[in-house]
């Protein structure tokens, strides 16, 4: 009986030891696998909270050497286990595939090796053969499960080893971390496109190719709004001559509604049909506002995401001085570190993106301005200064041209010629023009320097460019600019000149506006309003509109002889630019945005 | 067994030389699909232009590959070779050595070496950046940008649809010809991918 037993009981042989060792190896290693999985989703190997709060520690009593070595042991450690985990998780699969392959290598061996006899028809379903053979079934089916779950786990942690990395690399600095309270901004600024995140790609899509005549510009649809910062081509004129010359803020007087604007900016108010546009933002939050122009009821306010931490700014710029521009379709809005977007007039946001955090200094205030389908931006800056082009329906770039410029922050203006349209656009060293459709430079001038602020003034084919401590100069434009004349008696650092076809009138940022000659640079007068000027002087009919820094709008007359319309105040501090519509004016002082005019 | 038959019948020998015949054209085959492109056309790769960098650290995240294959690049030629490297250093730090509690990279992938005084030289250990992006943005703020992101394009797969220029906010990322397969500033690159 006992050589009986002995001579049925076969000793495994050499495949099917593999087999048995393989299986067993392939189990372990997926068993680690797994376990990896749910390890490695709790660990965060970069932005370790153990370490920062132990160098918190540390910062506050230095002479800790205790601390100090506790610190550097816990560094290495994450650092080992950071890098050990990416091995294990690429070593494991690989081995993982090894041993199941050798497995089902070894169980086919096993099976080739094995006598081929017809299969008897047993006459009961449960026997000991049939149940061996479902239990090898499940065993292999079971077993294939395990692997297969193993090798997703390992597929997916180590598609899941950015995620502990991602909420430090964002800040940049762990000391800095910020937090959008409303919207995770790789959400809204990651969409299917390369270039800038396009909302309605259909809409974009299916936009008919638009038609004009370039000479039509500025459109008497601009003309009838205030579609830019200094208005149509943003050199300070206003194509309406209907605006109020009086009003009282504290008495409410010819003061149709006052809303209060959510955030801060330094922007100016823009209108369009219904609707005017103002942005706002601080440190964390960006939107753009959209008022009803009769009632002054905020209709919309849009979040456009930060997709980076904002520079350091200046009290006087802010996060959201470049005003915004519209086309009437869309309303443009660049903030303080570069994002960018388009939302259309009911709310939505069209298309957003980042040109690159500006390195300058103060932060970013070059408004936007709108040529027919493109979205012009001046982003002079410390290296890689560029005018560029966007697509106003998907934000891509049409055409960016690079300027060997400083920084600077003026905007840039669009004027008609009569013979072509050109961007003139101003920045150390000097006033340069550019073609709208290509972005090609037409002709350069040098005429000014240091920190550019101002914008141009223009009118009957002659740009004047100012800035303090540089001069004021008056440029012919054409191919073969030259300068009519200079003067540096009067010069500003903030608000812009503006010019009627004779008078030049140049506001100084210490309260000084002087009017010169046009054509001969001749002064005619000047006049001190004992007051500080941030804001740009706008001309509406034969008017020149003027706020000072406390709120008193100054209204006089566009002549050679100084002559006061009218001081109405409005007894808020105001350092914007005042858009004019309908027999309207808009203006932004304090925190409000007030409509003045019936 | 029939004559047929006996024809058909491969000897050893016979499998082992058509064996190393047909790897030897599939190898011929494989290099020249890999050289057709380059011959017949310029092959484009991904790379970053560090002017639209804004360091936002999702070179680190978004990458296929881990760790990403996006490095820190150190153009020595702008590098300051400061003492308080932006770069190398956290914010604020008091004592100015290679303590981990000092330094800014998470994975100490930056090495620091004394020439003279006050001059430190500093270089990227390539196998541990993890192109996060920090010791770029240091350099950037406080020093002059000599440190940089880029794509190591030995490292690179040059997918298709680069995952890091999906989400890239600022638009850093696009194709270059591989002749010049490298954006970086202040330096006088070889361009060799």
């Amino acid at each position: 009986m006992i050589k009986e037993d002995k001579k049925t009981k076969r000793p495994f042989d050499l495949w099917e030891s593999i087999f048995l060792v393989s299986g067993v190896f392939s189990f372990v290693v997926c068993v680690l696998l797994i376990a990896n999985y749910f390890q490695i989703n709790r660990a965060d190997p970069v932005n370790t909270k153990v370490l920062n709060a132990l160098i918190e520690r540390l910062e506050q009593d230095e002479s800790d050497q205790a601390l100090r070595t506790e610190i550097r042991e816990f560094d290495l450690l994450a650092r080992k286990a950071y890098f050990t985990n990416q091995w294990q998780i690429r070593f494991g699969g690989y081995l993982l595939l090894a041993g199941v392959l050798v497995c089902i290598l070894a169980a086919l061996m096993i099976d080739a090796k094995k006598t081929k006899v017809k299969e008897i028809e047993l006459p009961v379903k449960k026997t000991y053969v049939l149940t061996q053979r479902n239990a090898r079934k499940w065993l292999s089916a079971g077993g294939l499960m395990l692997a297969v779950t193993a090798m997703v786990f390992a597929y997916i942690t180590h598609k899941n080893m950015e995620d502990p990395v991602s909420g430090e690399a964002s800040t940049g600095n762990d000391r800095n971390t910020f937090v959008d309270p409303e919207s995770n901004r790789s959400d809204d600024l990651s969409p299917d496109t390369t270039q800038f995140a396009v909302a309605d790609t259909a809409k974009a899509d299916t936009v008919k190719k638009l038609v004009f005549n370039p000479l039509d510009y500025p459109t008497a649809a601009m003309k009838n709004n205030f579609p830019t910062f200094r208005g149509a081509g943003a050199i300070g004129l206003s194509h309406k001559n209907n605006a109020p010359v009086s009003w009282d803020g504290a008495s409410g007087r010819n003061i149709k509604w006052k809303t209060a604007v959510p955030l801060p900016g330094m922007n100016s108010p823009i209108v369009w049909g219904n609707f005017v546009f103002l942005t706002g933002a601080n440190e964390v939050k960006q939107e753009v506002y959209c008022f009803n122009k009769n009632t002054g009821k905020i209709i919309w306010k849009t979040n456009v995401p930060k997709s980076t931490q904002s520079p350091k700014v200046s009290d006087d710029t802010g996060h959201a001085a470049a005003s915004a521009a519209t086309d009437g379709e869309n309303v443009y809005a660049v903030f303080s570190n570069g994002d960018i977007a388009a939302i259309d007039h009911a709310g939505k946001m069209i298309w957003s993106g980042n040109l690159g955090v500006p390195d300058k200094s103060y932060g970013h205030s070059s408004s936007l301005i709108v040529y027919f389908d493109k979205l012009i931006v001046q982003y002079d800056q410390k290296k890689g200064s560029n005018l560029m082009a966007l697509d106003t329906k998907t934000g891509k770039t049409i055409w960016s041209t690079p300027r060997k410029v400083k920084s600077s922050w003026s905007s840039p203006s669009i004027v008609n010629t009569g013979s072509r349209v050109e961007i003139l656009v101003l920045a150390d060293p000097g006033l340069s023009s550019y073609d709208p459709a290509t972005g090609k430079q037409l002709w350069s001038i040098n005429c000014t320097s240091g920190e550019v602020g101002p914008s141009i003034a223009y009118a009957n084919g002659i740009a004047f460019a100012v800035n303090e401590y540089a001069k004021l100069a008056a440029i012919k434009v054409g191919d073969q600019p030259t300068i009519l004349w200079e003067n540096n008696d009067y010069l500003s650092d903030v608000p812009s000149p503006v010019a009627t076809k004779d008078f030049l009138f140049v506001a100084t940022s210490y309260g000084e506006v002087a009017c010169y000659n046009t054509k001969s640079g001749e002064e005619y007068w000047v006049h001190d309003f004992e007051a500080g000027i941030y804001s740009s002087p706008m001309i509406v009919g034969k008017l020149v509109y003027l706020m000072d820094r406390k709120g008193t709008m100054h209204i006089f007359k566009a002549e050679k002889k100084f002559t006061l319309v009218g001081e109405p105040m409005l007894g808020e501090k105001s350092d914007y630019t005042p858009a004019f519509a309908d027999g309207q004016v808009f203006i932004r002082a304090g925190n409000n945005l007030y409509c003045i005019g019936k | 067994m029939s004559a047929e038959e006996k024809n058909i019948k491969l000897t050893r020998r016979d499998f082992v030389r058509k064996g190393i015949q047909f790897s030897i054209l599939g190898g011929i085959g494989v290099m020249a699909g890999g050289l057709l492109p380059k011959l017949v056309g310029q092959e484009y790769v991904w790379q970053i232009d560090t002017k639209k960098c804004t360091h936002c650290g999702r070179c680190a995240t978004s990458c296929i590959k881990t760790p990403s294959a996006v490095k820190c690049f150190h153009a020595f030629d702008m590098c300051g070779y400061c003492d308080l490297c932006g770069g190398y250093f956290r914010q604020g730090v008091k004592n100015l050595n290679t303590g981990a509690e000092n330094q800014l990279c998470p994975t100490a992938a930056i090495t620091r070496q004394f020439i003279e005084e006050p001059f430190f030289e500093y270089h990227i250990q390539k196998d541990l950046c993890i192109g996060c992006a920090k010791c770029v943005k240091g350099c950037e703020a406080f020093g002059n940008g000599s440190l940089q992101l880029q794509v190591d394009q030995s490292i690179c797969d040059n997918c298709n649809e680069c995952s890091i220029a999906r989400d890239c906010p600022s638009n850093a990322i696009s194709r270059v010809p591989s002749g010049k397969s490298y954006l970086m500033q202040g330096i006088n690159w070889k361009n060799e991918t």
